[in-house]
C-alpha cells in the first residue's frame, strides 16, 4: 500500500475514532446511572428480614432533648415494616406498621389498644417530635421509590460518592419535591440524603455512617436527620441487629399489632 | 385445699422461675448521654463499612440478647387532677364543686414461653373535695317538674346526691395463648372496636369519655378468639354480664378491599332500659328502708341483635369512615345508629377531626324537655345520648416545642345545645405531662349538652 496524505489522514482519523469508542466504552463502562446505583444500593443493603434495636434522640431547636428506644422489625426489602416503642413509658407499647413499602401506615396504641389506619395527609408528619416523618420511617426499595440522574462526584469526609437528583417515583415518598444523594462509589452504600420539600427548599439532611458487616449486609448503625428549616436535629443510633432471621408475616398484620 | 390454693401456689412457681433482668431490658435501661457524644461525631469517615461481623448472638456492647423469656416488666402512670364544675340546680342557683382526684395505675407485663402474653394493670382512684352532686343539677327542673306531677313520690329520688366515690380496681388482667394459628385471650381484656373517634356504633362493650375519647377504658370480662386470615381477620367474642344472666356474644370479620377497609359486625346481646315508673315501688320500699335505691330499680333486659360495620378510605390525604349499626329488638323498638367523620393533617402540623353521629335510640324532648327515664338511662349508660343528631369537630395544632393547643365542639341538632372546649398540653419532661381543659355548655337549661362548665388541670407522670 502507498501512504499518501489522504491515506494518512484516513488511517490517523480510524484510529482516533477507534480510540474515541474504546475510550467511550471505558467510560459508558464506568459510569453508572442513577437507576443502576439505586440498584447498588438496594442489592448492599439487601437483607429479607432484619430486626434492629435503636435508640432515638430528639433535639429540640430550643435544645430540649428526648430519648426513644425502639425495635424495628422488617420484612421483603422494607415492603412491611414494624416499628415498637420500648422507652419511654409514655410511649412503650405504641406501634407503627407500614405495608405497600410505605403507602399504608397503621397505628397502635396500648393504652385505649386501638389500631388506626393514618391518613395520609399524616405521612409527613413528626413521629413523636421528631425529625424523621411517618414516610421517612417507612420508606422502601431505592430503586422503586426514586428516579434521576448522576450529576458529579463529591467526597463526603474522605468517600468518593457519587452524587444523584432523584425525584419520586409514583411508588416514592409524597412528602418531597426533590432529593439529592450521595453515594459511596467503592461500596454503593448511602451517605447523605439532602431532602427539598414541596416547595423545593432545603428542609431536612440526612447523614448515615458508622456502617457494619451483619452477616454479609452493610447496617449503617448511625443516622442524623438534621431539621434545615427549625435547627432541630435527631440521632438513630442501632443498639443491635439482626438479619435474614425468620420473622412470621402474622407480625405485619393489624391483627399483629395488638399482640 | 379448694382449688383457688393451687391456683396461686402455681402462679407464685410461675412467677419465681423468671429471670427479671434480660437483655430487651438491658438496653431499655441503657445509657443516657448518647447525644453528647454524637454532637461531636464526624460525618463521612473513611469508608464506614466495619468488616467484622456483629454476631446475632450480641450487641455491639457485647450484651447477650437472647429470645428467652422477657421477662416481668412494670410500668404504669400517676394522675392527679384539680377539676372545677359549675351547675345550675332545680332552683337556678349556681353551684361550685371544686374536687381533687389522684389516680395510681401499676401494669404489670409478661412474656412467656410458647409465646404467652400477659398484661393486666390495676387502678386506684382517691377523691377529695366537693364530690357530691345533687340529682337537681342533673335532671333539669322541667324535667323533674313532669316527673313529680305523674309520681309525687319522685320528688324524694330527685333530692338524692349522686357521689364521686373511691375506687380501686383491676382494670385489665388477661393472657392471650396462640392456639396453633388462632388466639385466644381470656380475661378483663380491652375490647374497644370501630372506625368512629367519639362514637362507636358498633361496639357494646366500651364507652368513650365524650370530653375524652382516647383515655383508657375499662376492660370486659370475655373470651375471645382471634381467627387470622392474611391481611384480613375475624374475632369472636363472649362475654357476661355481672351476674353471669345473660352473655354477649358474636363476631367481627375486618378484611381490605382495594383501598378500602371494612368490618362486619354481628352481635347477639341485651339492650338494658330503666323505667323509674315501674321502678317506683321498689324505690319507695327501699328509702323507707334505707337500703340502696340503685339496687331497687327495674331494669329491663331485652334480647337484642346488632348487624353492622364500618368502612375506611383514604381520599386525597383524606381520611374517611363510617360506621353504622342496626338493632333489632323482638319485644321492644329497633333502632339504628349511624357515624362519619373524616380527618386531615394539613401540611403545617393542624390535624383537623369531624364526626357526625345520628343515635336513633334516643329520646326526643318534648315541650323542650326529656322525659326522666331519658336522663336516668344516660346516667345508667344504657343511652349514649339524649338527642338524636349530633356532630363534633377538632382543631389541634402544636404551638411550640412539646406544647399543643386544642379547640374542640360538640352540637346536638335535636335542641340546639352544644359544648365548647379549648385545652392545652404541655409535654414538660418527657415522662410526664401537664394538660388544662375547659369546656362549657351552650344552650337551654332543659337540654342536654347545657347546664355545665367544667376545667381542670391534670398531671400525668408515666414510670
Amino acid at each position: 500500500m502507498k501512504w499518501n496524505p489522504t491515506t494518512m489522514s484516513l488511517v490517523t482519523i480510524l484510529l482516533l475514532l477507534s480510540g474515541v469508542c474504546v475510550t467511550r466504552a471505558a467510560l459508558s463502562k464506568a459510569n453508572l446511572s442513577a437507576a443502576e446505583i439505586l440498584a447498588k444500593v438496594d442489592a448492599a443493603a439487601k437483607a429479607d428480614t432484619s430486626k434492629v434495636y435503636m435508640t432515638q434522640t430528639v433535639i429540640a431547636p430550643s435544645g430540649d432533648t428526648r430519648t426513644f428506644k425502639m425495635v424495628t422489625y422488617s420484612k421483603g426489602q422494607n415492603d412491611k415494616g414494624l416499628t415498637e416503642y420500648l422507652a419511654p413509658s409514655q410511649v412503650k407499647g405504641m406501634k407503627i406498621l407500614s405495608l405497600n413499602e410505605g403507602d399504608d401506615i397503621w397505628t397502635y396504641f396500648p393504652s385505649t389498644n386501638r389500631v388506626r389506619k393514618i391518613a395520609s395527609s399524616a405521612r409527613n408528619r413528626r413521629v413523636q417530635g421528631s425529625d424523621f416523618s411517618y414516610e421517612d420511617m417507612a420508606t422502601g426499595k431505592m430503586a422503586t421509590s426514586w428516579q434521576g440522574t448522576v450529576f458529579g462526584e463529591e467526597k463526603i469526609g474522605s468517600v468518593d460518592c457519587y452524587k444523584l437528583a432523584l425525584t419520586p417515583t409514583s411508588k416514592g415518598p409524597k412528602g418531597y419535591k426533590k432529593v439529592t444523594a450521595w453515594v459511596s462509589k467503592r461500596d454503593s452504600t448511602s451517605m447523605r440524603v439532602l431532602y427539598f420539600d414541596k416547595y423545593g427548599e432545603k428542609s431536612k439532611q440526612l447523614d448515615i455512617e458508622d456502617y457494619h458487616d451483619v452477616s454479609g449486609v452493610k447496617v449503617p448503625f448511625k443516622y442524623t436527620m438534621t431539621n434545615l428549616l427549625d435547627g432541630g436535629k435527631t440521632i438513630m443510633k442501632v443498639a443491635h441487629a439482626e438479619v435474614n432471621i425468620k420473622l412470621d408475616d402474622s407480625l405485619f398484620t393489624e391483627s399483629g399489632l395488638k399482640k | 385445699m379448694k382449688p383457688g390454693f393451687w391456683i396461686t401456689l402455681f402462679m407464685v412457681q410461675l412467677l419465681c422461675t423468671w429471670t427479671f433482668a434480660f437483655d430487651e431490658a438491658a438496653f431499655i435501661a441503657g445509657t443516657e448521654d448518647e447525644s453528647d457524644e454524637d454532637a461531636e461525631t464526624e460525618t463521612g469517615e473513611e469508608s464506614s463499612v466495619v468488616e467484622e461481623t456483629v454476631s446475632a448472638e450480641t450487641n455491639a456492647d457485647g450484651i447477650a440478647i437472647s429470645d428467652a423469656i422477657s421477662g416481668l416488666q412494670f410500668h404504669g402512670r400517676f394522675e392527679d387532677q384539680f377539676t372545677l364544675m359549675v351547675m345550675k340546680d332545680s332552683a337556678n342557683r349556681t353551684q361550685k364543686h371544686l374536687y381533687n382526684y389522684l389516680q395510681l395505675r401499676l401494669d404489670m407485663d409478661a412474656d412467656l414461653p410458647g409465646n404467652i402474653v400477659l398484661r393486666s394493670d390495676g387502678v386506684i382512684r382517691l377523691f377529695a373535695g366537693d364530690t357530691s352532686v345533687s340529682m337537681g343539677e342533673i335532671i333539669p327542673p322541667g324535667t323533674a317538674a313532669q316527673a313529680t306531677l305523674a309520681d309525687p313520690r319522685l320528688a324524694a329520688v330527685l333530692q338524692d346526691d349522686y357521689s364521686f366515690e373511691d375506687r380501686a380496681y383491676l382494670d385489665n388482667a388477661y393472657v392471650k395463648i396462640p392456639v396453633g394459628a388462632f388466639g385466644v385471650t381470656l380475661g378483663k381484656q380491652p375490647l374497644g372496636q370501630g372506625a368512629g373517634y367519639v362514637w362507636n356504633p358498633t361496639d357494646l362493650f366500651t364507652q368513650k369519655e365524650m370530653l375524652d375519647p382516647s383515655y383508657q377504658q375499662e376492660g370486659v370480662i370475655s373470651v375471645k378468639l382471634t381467627v387470622p386470615m392474611g391481611r384480613a381477620f375475624m374475632e369472636l367474642i363472649t362475654a357476661p354480664d355481672n351476674g353471669f344472666h345473660y352473655w354477649t356474644s358474636g363476631g367481627r370479620l375486618q378484611f381490605p378491599l382495594g383501598s378500602f377497609q371494612f368490618s362486619a359486625v354481628g352481635y347477639y346481646a341485651r339492650a338494658q332500659f330503666i323505667d323509674m315508673e315501674q321502678s317506683m315501688d321498689a324505690v319507695e320500699a327501699a328509702m323507707i328502708a334505707g337500703a340502696s335505691l340503685e339496687d331497687a330499680v327495674v331494669v329491663e333486659n331485652h334480647k337484642r341483635l346488632l348487624f353492622g360495620g364500618d368502612m375506611v378510605v383514604d381520599i386525597e390525604g383524606v381520611r374517611l369512615w363510617t360506621e353504622a349499626a342496626y338493632n333489632y329488638l323482638p319485644s321492644k323498638a329497633d333502632w339504628l345508629e349511624v357515624e362519619g367523620g373524616l380527618e386531615y393533617f394539613f401540611p403545617f402540623e393542624t390535624h383537623f377531626l369531624f364526626e357526625y353521629f345520628y343515635y336513633g335510640r334516643a329520646p326526643v324532648s318534648h315541650g323542650g324537655s326529656y322525659s326522666l327515664n331519658g336522663w336516668v338511662n344516660v346516667l345508667d349508660g344504657n343511652f349514649k345520648m339524649l338527642g338524636r343528631h349530633f356532630v363534633f369537630e377538632s382543631i389541634e395544632h402544636p404551638i411550640a416545642d412539646y406544647w399543643s393547643l386544642g379547640v374542640s365542639s360538640f352540637q346536638g341538632f335535636s335542641d340546639g345545645s352544644a359544648i365548647v372546649e379549648a385545652d392545652l398540653k404541655w409535654d414538660f419532661l418527657q415522662d410526664a405531662q401537664l394538660w388544662l381543659m375547659a369546656a362549657t355548655g351552650i344552650g337551654g337549661r332543659e337540654d342536654f349538652l347545657t347546664n355545665s362548665f367544667q376545667s381542670w388541670l391534670r398531671l400525668t407522670v408515666f414510670y
